[in-house]
């Protein structure tokens, strides 16, 4: 007898993203689709960058907790983060916006979770990893400009790996899904 | 070039490293998860109307850690290349995911190796 398969959340989205693989089969959209798009371009590059301002600001809580090789990757990490907001003020000067500075420190750590030990420390940068990738795959299908698109993969590849050296870091496998959607 | 020729491609590297992947002890998660992409990447032919190329890939002459790092590499060029080049807008968020996956074999390689897991904020790209 074949044993009836055990669906979790984790496992449904998961067959999602594989499905979404399956199921492409229609045309670009239509020419005023399009230009909603291009409009949207610039704000979705805003929030991401807000984003990512959220990103810098946690590493370096995060940090404050971490010793010895956990501390200096995660120092690595808030560097990385940095250099996300660079390149993605950079895009947003290119498409006429200017880009928003951070909120002030106090404001980000009001909004942050008690922590109390590096292992919960490094769970909230999973978390915040996950959302990351979440955020920058949600506005792939939206972005009209194809080097935009590129440039999206590679930030959320970058935060999938950020994602998988956190986890190493507490003692979980790093890759953990074929399909990295950031949706745990 | 059309998305049936880049998910071909795309589909050809797939299987070269999970070949690779079944050759290196240990590693075995990573191989299903290239297995996985494979078969990703073979419902989305399958989508097109397509089928996808058949036979399995020859046994890598040098399956170390090198060499998979290496193919790992290729596989986030490929896959970040084609973010430009697929035009149905529907594929690109689960080519994305599967890119992601790849990063993160990067950072298991390079610490496998005893280097900087996370050495820089942006893979190369072509």
């Amino acid at each position: 007898m074949i044993p009836p398969m055990r669906y979790t959340r984790r496992t449904l989205l998961a067959a999602a993203a594989a499905a979404g693989l399956a199921g492409c089969g229609g045309a670009d959209p239509r020419p005023d689709a399009r230009r909603r798009h291009i409009e949207g371009d610039p704000r979705r590059l805003g929030l991401a960058l807000a984003f990512e301002h959220t990103l810098v600001a946690a590493y370096d809580v995060v940090g404050e907790l971490q010793r010895g090789r956990a501390a200096r990757e995660v120092r690595e990490l808030a560097g990385q983060e940095r250099e996300h907001v660079a390149r993605l003020s950079e895009l947003m000067r290119d498409l006429g916006e200017e880009p928003r500075e951070p909120r002030p420190r106090d404001e980000y750590l009001r909004s942050f979770p008690s922590l109390r030990t590096a292992a919960e420390a490094l769970d909230f940068a999973a978390d915040l990893e996950e959302r990351a990738v979440r955020t920058y795959l949600g506005y792939l299908p939206d972005l009209s400009d194809r080097e935009l698109r590129r440039e999206a993969v590679r930030i959320a590849t970058s935060e999938a790996q950020h994602l998988a050296v956190v986890r190493d870091l507490n003692g979980l496998p790093p890759a953990e899904h074929a399909y990295v959607t950031g949706t745990t | 070039m059309s998305d049936a020729t880049v998910i071909v491609a795309l589909l050809e590297l797939e299987r070269r490293s999970e070949a690779l992947w079944r050759e290196l002890p240990g590693f075995d998660r990573i191989a299903e998860q290239e297995a996985t992409h494979a078969r990703g990447l073979e419902r989305a032919l399958a989508g097109m109307g397509r089928r996808a190329p058949a036979g399995a890939p020859e046994s890598p002459r040098d399956a170390s850690l090198e060499t998979a790092l290496a193919l790992e590499d290729e596989l986030v060029r490929a896959y970040s290349a084609a973010m430009r080049d697929i035009s149905n807008p529907r594929l690109l968020a689960p080519l994305a995911s599967i890119c992601a996956n790849h990063g993160q074999h990067l950072v298991i390689l390079r610490r496998e190796l005893g280097r900087n897991p996370i050495t820089r904020a942006f893979e190369p790209v072509e």
